[in-house]
């Protein structure tokens, strides 16, 4: 009788945590990027241009850039609210001004998604949630 | 102050300037090109666009030397006649109102067609999204970028 007991618990639990496990798929990485190239072009390229490289003592370069990758937190802040004030970028100063961007969370998350994992960057993923969080 | 050479329009220019002066000046100033617009000098309304190396960028803000030694497309280098595609499109359509923001509508819109070359309403809306119209013409920008593609494709 326990040995029933316990192993249809056992089923029980097993079936529960795989269905929650499916109801939560994985975050798709590679869509998200995918869509924040879309959000670069139409937001970000004219000063950052193409490969990330940005313009010399003028727009700082995102791509291998040592600045954006230190703090996720800054970076999703950073693309809700803009940048004013000296950064220091690659070993050099930048101090012109960004204005913030009117994005979604799904928006931000894929912009810096693309980013982040471009031109030589890697890094962890930033999801809607984190920029929602960000927003208060 | 130092001596530069813009590339602009396929054509050389040496100016002598202050380096961190903006491209605008040097491409309404010294060069002469007045097609340009100034709008608002902190890059957020779009009507300075030029094309840097193909990618458009806001020349009020971009330093001169920069823009040194590097293709500077403006709105007259389009073509001579009006004859490229998207200008043909804006006089079908009759797009321009007061006409100020025209030439960087126009340069955006060639560097999304050259990129995208089908686009949809959502692609014109994100890629001309940073271009003000204060006459409200954007219903007619946007018809005139699908008029601009179908020219463009038919011409292939």
């Amino acid at each position: 009788m326990s040995v029933k007991f316990f192993a249809c618990s056992f089923l029980f639990v097993s079936i529960c945590t795989l269905s929650s496990f499916q109801r939560k798929p994985a975050f798709d990485m590679k869509a998200s990027a995918a869509r924040g190239k879309e959000t670069y072009i139409a937001y970000c390229i004219s000063c950052h241009m193409e490969k990330g490289e940005g313009i010399e003592d003028v727009y700082p370069p995102l791509a291998k850039s040592d600045y954006m990758m230190a703090d996720k937190k800054r970076s999703i802040q950073q693309v809700l609210r803009g940048v004013t004030g000296e950064i220091k970028v690659k070993g050099k100063v930048y101090n012109t001004e960004m204005s913030g961007f009117d994005l979604s969370d799904q928006e931000v998350s894929d912009v810096l998604n693309y980013l982040r994992n471009s031109f030589g960057n890697k890094g962890e993923v930033v999801t809607p949630e984190q920029v929602k969080a960000l927003r208060k | 102050m130092a001596s530069l050479t813009l590339k602009i329009n396929s054509k050389n220019y040496t100016v002598n300037t202050d380096p961190k002066m903006p491209l605008l000046w040097a491409i309404r100033d010294i060069v002469g090109l007045t097609g340009t617009k100034y709008g608002c000098g902190i890059a957020q309304c779009g009507a300075c666009t030029v094309h840097l190396e193909g990618t458009p960028v806001r020349s009020c803000s971009l330093p001169v030397s920069a823009a040194a030694n590097k293709n500077i497309t403006t709105i007259e280098g389009l073509s001579v006649d009006n004859s490229h595609p998207v200008q043909l499109a804006w006089i079908q359509e009759q797009v321009p109102q007061c006409g100020y923001c025209q030439s960087g509508q126009i340069m955006a819109a060639t560097a999304l067609l050259k990129r995208n070359a089908n686009p949809t309403d959502k692609d014109i809306d994100a890629a001309m999204q940073g271009h003000i119209c204060r006459c409200g013409t954007y219903p007619r920008i946007r018809k005139a970028i699908k008029t601009a593609s179908q020219l463009m494709a038919s011409t292939k």
